[in-house]
């Protein structure tokens, strides 16, 4: 008799038919009987299934309804969580927009969007992101774009008069618009003025392409083009015999045999000031002097000091007189 | 409809409530634990349509749902006792009997780790749950000529191993008589 099929008797999983031949297999010999009462020992002296502590099956139905109940409330609970995270989610949302709007507003503040300069009562000077020096004289406004990692550096002369020293960058032409007209340069410095409906540009240094209606030139040092708005074709190049338009950059005049006429029409322009030449022969005289950063009052003292005349302030105007 | 529905489950409950306890308690050594994990399945047949979806034995449901939560449970448990092995924390659920007996419950364990999973999962059932080979099959989803094997495996298995011991016992306590 194999051990096995004595094990699955005393386990209770043989058949009826198994169960006759196994009993009269031990009725045959005593030691049949002891070798199956050592396998059954063994059975037996294995760790016993753990008896289990009563329950109180009432209390354990009574626990389960309580269970049930809290759990559909609970069902419940868990609805109305889905909407305080519904509720949060918006909030998340919300709070990312924000973030978002905020942060695309700076970046385009800082980059993407015009940015304006202008000046009021007083000349401005002030530094491109390129690290091109501009300097606007009083009443003046450019705009230019913060995306100039792109190919183009572009400012836009809205009003008034700039004097722009165009760091060189071969890559990135420094272009300007100015009605019409469009100025394009690598690295020069020129003036540009708007003023009564036309572009004014006058080159100090190197070379400068100004385009307008399918139309270029080229521009040298000292040589000047006004182009009109209303009509393109009245274009004049003419030589620009003074440095005077710079006046408000370096805040100088150089004055050379210059007449005293020319002299208060600068001033007047430079200083905002009314002055008045009283006697039509004074007019004609001629001035030679260098004013570096001086003040209007400075320089009217030279003037009537050189040319023994007077200078009186009646109504606020400045009369240059005898 | 409703209240019959309600009435039936009750009866339901009644009538398998404290065998699965027992089957729950075999496997944790713990009656609360056995007393949730019943309340568990109960839970979950209430809330399953039962009286349509659950077709086969409902008693085999039941024990299978049982065996299953409660390897869950275990699982659980020895995630939780990392620094102890599993087989440690069981020792120290187990009643205090003679020193004998302890020590053949160690013996076994011993031998019963170096079973096959599944061999071993068919003897502890067999052996603690008090299971037919049927109930096994259909717990573990077995056939019960597969169970069959396994359990014979197991038990010869453990003949080899605890044999000796046995026999040594069984000649000390007839010389201590």
């Amino acid at each position: 008799m194999n051990k096995e099929l004595l094990e699955k008797y005393i386990i209770g999983e043989t058949n009826e038919e198994e169960n006759i031949r196994i009993k009269n297999w031990l009725e045959q010999d005593i030691r049949n009987r002891s070798e199956y009462l050592k396998i059954k020992d063994m059975w037996e002296r294995l760790p016993k299934p753990l008896e289990a502590p009563e329950v109180d099956v009432d209390q354990a139905w009574e626990n389960f309804k309580f269970a049930r109940e809290n759990r559909v409330a609970g069902v419940i609970e868990v609805a109305e969580n889905k909407t305080v995270m519904m509720k949060w989610n918006w909030w998340a949302a919300a709070g990312v927009l924000v973030i978002c709007s905020l942060g695309f507003y700076l970046f385009n503040n800082s980059y993407k969007q015009e940015k304006n300069l202008f000046s009021a009562t007083a000349v401005l000077s002030d530094s491109l992101p390129d690290g091109s020096q501009v300097t606007l004289n009083k009443n003046s406004e450019i705009v230019y774009s913060r995306t100039w990692m792109s190919k183009r550096r572009n400012v836009k002369l809205e009003k008034g008069e700039v004097f722009f020293d165009v760091v060189k960058d071969k890559e990135h032409p420094f272009v300007i618009k100015s009605g019409k007209s469009q100025i394009t340069v690598v690295g020069t410095s020129f003036n540009v003025r708007r003023h009564e409906g036309a572009t004014e540009v006058i080159v100090a240094t190197g070379l400068v392409k100004v385009s307008y209606s399918n139309k270029e030139v080229y521009l040298h040092p000292k040589e000047m083009i006004t182009i009109q708005d209303g009509d393109t074709t009245k274009v004049s190049v003419e030589k620009m015999p003074d440095l005077f338009y710079k006046y408000y950059v370096d805040r100088e005049f150089v004055f050379e045999n210059t007449k005293l006429e020319r002299v208060v029409e600068l001033l007047i322009k430079a200083y905002d000031q009314k002055i008045v030449i009283d006697r039509e022969a004074d007019k004609k005289l001629l001035l030679t002097a260098t004013f570096k950063q001086n003040s209007l009052n400075q320089i009217l003292q030279v003037i009537s000091d050189t040319f023994k005349c007077k200078v009186i302030i009646k109504d606020s105007i400045i009369h240059i007189t005898r | 409809m409703l209240e019959n529905k309600e009435k039936k489950f009750e009866q339901l409950f009644r009538l398998y409530y404290k065998e699965l306890h027992r089957s729950a308690f075999r496997y944790l050594r713990d009656s609360e634990s056995a007393e949730e994990i019943v309340q568990q399945v109960f839970l979950r047949l209430w809330e399953k349509n039962w009286e349509e979806e659950v077709h086969t034995s409902l008693k085999a449901y039941l024990y299978r749902a049982v065996y299953n939560e409660s390897m869950n449970f275990l699982k659980k448990e020895q995630r939780k006792m990392k620094y102890q092995s599993y087989q440690q924390s069981r020792q120290e659920f187990v009643p205090a009997v003679d020193q004998s007996a302890k020590d053949l419950d160690q013996k076994l364990q011993v031998a019963l780790a170096k079973l096959p999973e599944k061999s071993r999962t068919v003897f502890e059932l067999s052996r603690f749950q008090e299971m037919k080979y049927k109930d096994i099959a259909q717990t573990l989803d077995l056939s019960i000529k597969t169970v069959e094997g396994h359990m014979t495996k197991a038990l010869r298995h453990l003949r080899l191993e605890l044999m000796d011991y046995l026999t040594v016992i069984i000649f000390y306590i007839i010389y201590i008589l």
